[in-house]
């Protein structure tokens, strides 16, 4: 089954797979125009190429099916190990390291030398992955210096650093002539990933990256403690913002410890009002959701929720919500979806008290009042991706090999050996699924940033998590705006759009907590603007069209 | 007595070896620099020469010497007003304004108070109890003041059984200041006054023996003794701080930014980093820290001419 | 013309116990003792309670720690699973002793490279002295930044080994000058008996200089070593190979989960670290320093006591 998709004129006009394959060829020849910083697309738009054609994994099938278009496939039970299916028939490695660069928010693992699970690994690799796990919050700046030095390891996450496009034209391997087209069948579990993916992993005209699929699962959610409103008798729906609050003020007691909130809905009351996802986009021009005219509406609500003494003391500092939601101290909690399973795993092992009910999902978005349409944001479909540096360049294949072994999906051999590592030495098989032993809890190494599936959802032990998650996905799928920008490259927007919505964040949270007027929204919106949110604007109205041409 | 060792050591040296061996004895000290002066060259001079991104326009990945070259476009930051450049100006001069005058002086008074406990042993333990703040990471720092004082901390949750409202002291940019002030009193006065115990503890005990024989008092004897021996640090001290009085404790602030927003605790370095590392404009941040280390050196070149002016010695002296 | 800072004269070993004068210092008036005393208790107070705290919350059970927001002042029930934890597969074990070598060999070849360095910018006579002595001096203002020094390093060939933690840290400027303040201090006849005597500089330095200077080596040692104990940004950014990691970059990855930073870049599963386990790490980054300090102070006391004049 294909879905290829042509995704320009030219690559129409050239016809198949073999022939856009020899052009792709020679045009690797002149890649680039020297000289030139400002990247004209960042979408697929000038591409002489296919898209990398989808072929999905045929494996076992999960519990609730996902949809190209987002929703992930979620599994309520791991699928049993003897159904699996074998992706890669050999190991992919050709002996000498693979080297690797990649996050880690997890504790820090063994060595290689001491660490079985990771010898494990290398052995079904056919080649050691020589893998830099940089603690998470310090990745920004070892990716810098990498890049710097010249020596981008053989598989690395990329950082959205500024001059991507450049950045990766010479320092990453360009991936076109190996995985545009039909090529990608070669490498079956990159095939697997969506072709609408792979419009992000296309810089100035040329696939750069391996996309990492996440769907839906990069929404932010309003996460609400179902088990506390209903323990109360509270709704865990609302017909309207006074119902809200309402709601809000019957579960907060001060007192005891107890706010609705444990940091603010930020986005939430704004998807209620029915502001659009970042930009409003009316097909031609773009426009910053700060400068929204219901922004005033977003300040009188936020305002009666912070006077309403329904939110957390601490809301504003950016940690601790994750505990104050799980520990009961607040019943609503605005955070990323990934976190749905991890809450259940987390609260499994440190809240044991809580474990045995804690139930959780989304809130739904309402509207605001009459005459408000709101509706729920969905986030990009790509965060990470996995580039190749071009000390890679003499053997491309092994590499993209290795990078295919890491990407099997749930259901085949390899995403259990990657994940799980060796039966009996680093999990054993607990009620028909997958459960880590202490020594793989310790070793295992998470690769799930640098190279993954599309992203699937599971949580063994856990189907509520699960069929939770996915009707929401399902709920997201149908309804939520998308934010026009997403796949976009504009180097005004990496350069200048996070100081500049930091300002305004940094802005939204003192008028919240009453330190600044409300009125001064307006003149700090002026300035926005002409410090650069217009540049942005028109920049991404060019790219945008550039892509459509 | 202070006064005299150096025309000594002068002395030591015009007191005429014959050359010949003078030189053999110089060739000998330069043997003894050399391992030291060999990493200060290669690890603060070699890499300084990085600085010239700060007239080009710096790509990590093209690397420093093939970036195209700028001219002063970078400055223009600092030139022309840029709101967030001063306003990190102007957190940082007042941050520091603050800190010297509440966290300096703190290490010298507990110096002086450890110094005066009769007992050994008590002091050691003092001291011992007092220094340890200093080994915490800010992360932690950071956490336990947000434990302790947050709007659900401890004190806040105590307050709150009885009636009254939390703190608001935690990511309240009013607050931030003496926030940021006492954690680093926290951290770091025991720490500081190490120095000075050192310094105290070389007061020669002569004068003190001859100034209570003279029948001055405690007080006396802390104007006229003590601090006297202390000046020397003190004036080495406050000279770096002032070196120092753009750099801000870079951690600290960055962790804090979220919760209290860029307005109250952006500073220099803070916006060097964010605009090079994070923001990607390399160029910008580096001639923005230029500028930045430049005054530093003025400032303390100035603070040393003063500190001859008033007969101290200062940092250095040729 | 030269700068003293430090030590301003040496002392003798004066009464000190039994006469009440100590130091020839008159005792204090009793009220004063007692503020003085209040005082110091309070500091006391204020520092030992969070630490209390921290020993507590990493022992203390994790429910307790979840429900008191993070920290308790006093466990329920004692419990070292968070050490366990911490333990466990013994990559703390292993960057322990990367952490103990690179403070030791650190601090001795810092120390050495420093002392030597300060001697002969105190000494009269070295050749281009005044531009050394400038070369140091501006290392206090400038920082070269992070990606020069990282290309420094890379240069040098010290990525990758556990050199790149020590060496480029190896001299400080601030402690250049304060110890050639301390060897500018010692009285000039010592030295100059010596140079009559016929001793070289090294001789000066190692029979002369450096017996006097023991309270300056333990505090400047002391600097050092807990520099090299506390760094963790070298290592990473500088060593790929995880198997050379100290300590304090083992131990951050325990804790930074819990910054505000990590949230910000990725939306990841950011599980966050208990706040027991938060605790045990960090009892044990500063038992090491705890346990060695009264060793150095009594060096420091007894380096003091050394009389010049006795020597």
């Amino acid at each position: 089954m294909s879905t290829a998709r042509s995704i320009s004129r030219r690559s129409l006009l050239l016809g198949g797979a073999g022939l856009t394959l020899g052009i792709g060829v020679l045009a690797a020849c002149s890649t680039g125009t020297p000289g030139s910083t400002r990247p004209t697309s960042g979408g697929a738009g000038s591409t002489d190429f296919d898209l990398p054609v989808h072929r999905p994994f045929n494996g076992p099938a999960p519990d609730l099916p996902g949809t190209p278009d987002g929703v992930n496939p979620g599994f309520l039970r791991y699928p049993e190990v003897r159904n699996l299916v074998r992706t890669v028939p050999e190991p992919p490695g050709d002996g000498r390291p693979v080297t690797a660069m990649t996050p880690n928010w997890a504790p820090a693992r063994p060595a290689m030398n001491e660490n079985s699970f990771w010898q494990y690994l290398n052995s079904q690799l056919g080649s050691d992955l020589d893998v830099q796990l940089v603690p998470g919050a310090d990745y920004a700046n070892v990716f810098s210096t990498t890049v710097a030095s010249g020596e981008l390891p053989d598989l690395f996450t990329l950082y959205r650093a500024p001059r991507l496009p450049e950045l990766l034209e010479a320092e990453a391997v360009d991936l076109t002539d190996h995985l545009a087209g039909d090529a990608i069948a070669a490498y079956p579990n990159l095939a697997n990933i969506p072709t609408e993916a792979w419009r992000f992993s296309v810089y100035n005209g040329r696939i750069r990256t391996i996309p990492l699929w996440r769907g839906l699962r990069t929404s932010n959610v309003l996460f609400q403690r179902t088990d506390l409103l209903e323990a109360a008798g509270l709704p865990t729906e609302f017909s309207d913002f006074d119902e809200f609050l309402d709601v809000a003020r019957e579960i907060s007691d001060p007192a005891h410890n107890r706010w609705a909130f444990a940091n603010f809905p930020m986005e939430f009351l704004r998807q209620c009002l029915g502001i659009d996802n970042r930009w409003t986009h009316d097909g031609e021009d773009f426009v910053s959701y700060w400068a929204d005219e219901r922004q005033a509406d977003f300040f009188e609500a936020g305002r009666k929720l912070m006077d309403a003494g329904v939110v957390h003391p601490d809301a504003f500092t950016g940690a601790g919500h994750k505990e104050r939601f799980m520990s009961g101290e607040s019943v609503f909690a605005a955070d990323g979806m990934s976190a749905w399973a991890a809450y259940y795993q987390n609260v499994a092992s440190s809240f044991p008290d809580v474990a045995g009910t804690f139930k959780i999902d989304g809130t739904r978005v309402f509207d605001f009042a009459d005459g408000y349409d709101g509706a729920p944001w969905r986030g990009a479909d790509v965060l990470e991706q996995c580039g190749i540096g071009n000390g890679a360049q003499d053997r491309i294949e092994t590499v993209l090999a290795v990078a295919n072994y890491l990407a099997a999906p749930i259901g085949s051999v390899e995403k259990l050996a990657s994940w799980y590592g060796k039966e009996g030495d680093h999990f054993t098989i607990e009620n028909g699924e997958p459960a880590r032993t202490e020594t793989g809890n310790v070793e295992w190494l998470n690769l799930g940033l640098l190279m993954n599936a599309p992203f699937e959802v599971e949580a063994p032990g856990f189907p509520d998590a699960v069929s939770v998650q996915h009707a929401f996905q399902t709920y997201l799928n149908s309804d939520a705006k998308r934010n026009p920008a997403d796949g976009l490259y504009v180097e005004s927007l990496v350069a200048n759009g996070g100081s500049l919505d930091i300002t305004m964040t940094d802005l939204t949270n003192e008028i919240l907590q009453g330190r600044q007027d409300a009125g001064a929204w307006r003149t700090a919106v002026d300035d926005y603007q002409l410090n650069g949110g217009e540049e942005i604007a028109l920049e991404l109205a060019e790219v945008y069209a550039a892509t459509r041409s | 007595m202070a006064a005299v060792a150096p025309e000594r050591t002068r002395l030591a040296t015009a007191a005429g070896a014959p050359t010949r061996r003078r030189r053999r004895r110089n060739w000998t000290l330069a043997v003894f620099a050399m391992p030291g002066l060999a990493v200060v060259l290669a690890f603060h001079y070699y890499p300084l020469v990085g600085n010239v991104i700060a007239f080009k326009d710096y790509l990590p990945f093209v690397g420093i010497w093939d970036s195209p070259w700028v001219g002063w476009d970078n400055f223009g930051v600092i030139v022309d007003g840029d709101a967030r450049f001063w306003n990190a100006v102007s957190n940082t001069l007042v941050i520091t304004a603050v800190q010297t005058v509440f966290v300096f002086p703190l290490p010298i008074v507990l110096a002086l108070l450890l110094n005066s406990l009769l007992s050994e042993r008590l002091k050691r333990i003092v001291q011992s109890i007092t220094y340890l703040p200093h080994f915490l990471s800010w992360v932690i720092i950071v956490a336990i003041f947000q434990t302790v004082f947050g709007g659900a901390g401890s004190i806040s949750a105590f307050l709150r059984q009885h009636g009254y409202d939390g703190l608001n002291i935690i990511g309240n940019a009013d607050a931030f200041i003496a926030l940021i002030t006492a954690q680093v009193m926290w951290k770091d006065t025991g720490w500081a006054a190490i120095l000075f115990l050192a310094a105290l503890s070389q007061i020669d005990t002569e004068l003190y023996e001859a100034s209570a024989v003279d029948g001055a008092g405690r007080w006396r004897q802390m104007w006229h003794v003590t601090l006297p021996g202390l000046r020397g640090i003190i004036v080495l001290l406050f000279i770096l701080q002032l070196g120092s009085s753009l750099t801000v404790g870079f951690e600290q602030l960055i962790l804090q930014q979220p919760a209290v927003g860029l307005r109250a605790s952006e500073v220099l370095d803070t916006y060097v980093y964010n605009q090079g590392v994070v923001g990607g404009n390399w160029g910008e941040a580096t001639a923005v820290g230029l500028v930045k280390g430049l005054i530093g050196v003025v400032l303390v070149l100035g603070a040393n001419k003063i500190a001859h002016w008033l007969g101290e010695a200062g940092v250095y002296r040729r | 013309m030269n700068s003293i800072t430090i030590g301003r004269g040496h002392r003798k070993p004066g009464p000190r116990r039994g006469t009440g004068i100590r130091n020839g210092q008159v005792p204090p008036h009793p009220l004063m003792r007692a503020v003085k005393g209040v005082v110091l208790t309070l500091v006391c107070l204020a520092i030992i309670l969070p630490f209390v705290g921290i020993v507590s919350t990493s022992v203390a059970p994790s429910d307790q720690v979840t429900q008191a927001g993070g920290f308790v002042f006093w466990p329920d029930s004692v419990d070292f699973s968070a050490y366990d934890t911490i333990f466990a597969g013994g990559v703390v074990t292993r960057a322990l002793q990367v952490s103990v070598f690179v403070t030791v060999v650190g601090t001795a070849l810092a120390l050495t490279a420093t002392a030597l360095l300060a001697y002969a910018l105190a000494r009269p006579g070295m050749p281009g002295r005044s531009i050394a002595l400038i070369l140091v001096l501006l290392t206090l203002l400038f920082h070269p930044g992070m990606i020069p020094t990282y290309l420094a390093v890379k240069d040098f060939g010290l990525l990758d080994t556990v050199w790149a933690m020590i060496v480029p840290t190896m001299v400080s400027g601030f402690n250049v000058i304060v110890m050639r303040a301390f060897f500018m201090a010692i009285p000039a006849e010592l030295t100059d008996a010596a140079t009559i005597d016929g001793a070289g500089e090294w001789q000066i330095f190692r029979r002369i200089v450096l017996p006097l200077s023991k309270a300056i080596l333990a505090v400047i040692g002391l600097f050092y070593a807990v520099g090299y104990w506390n760094s963790f940004f070298t290592a990473l950014l500088y060593l790929r190979d995880s198997s050379l990691w100290p300590l304090q970059l083992i131990l951050r990855t325990y804790v930074v989960n819990d910054t505000p930073l990590a949230q910000a870049d990725l939306n990841v599963e950011v599980i966050p670290a208990q706040g027991s386990i938060q605790m045990a790490v960090l009892v044990i980054s500063v038992v090491p320093i705890v346990l060695v300090y009264p060793f150095l102070q009594k060096h420091f006391a007894k380096g003091v006591l050394t009389g010049a004049v006795k020597g």
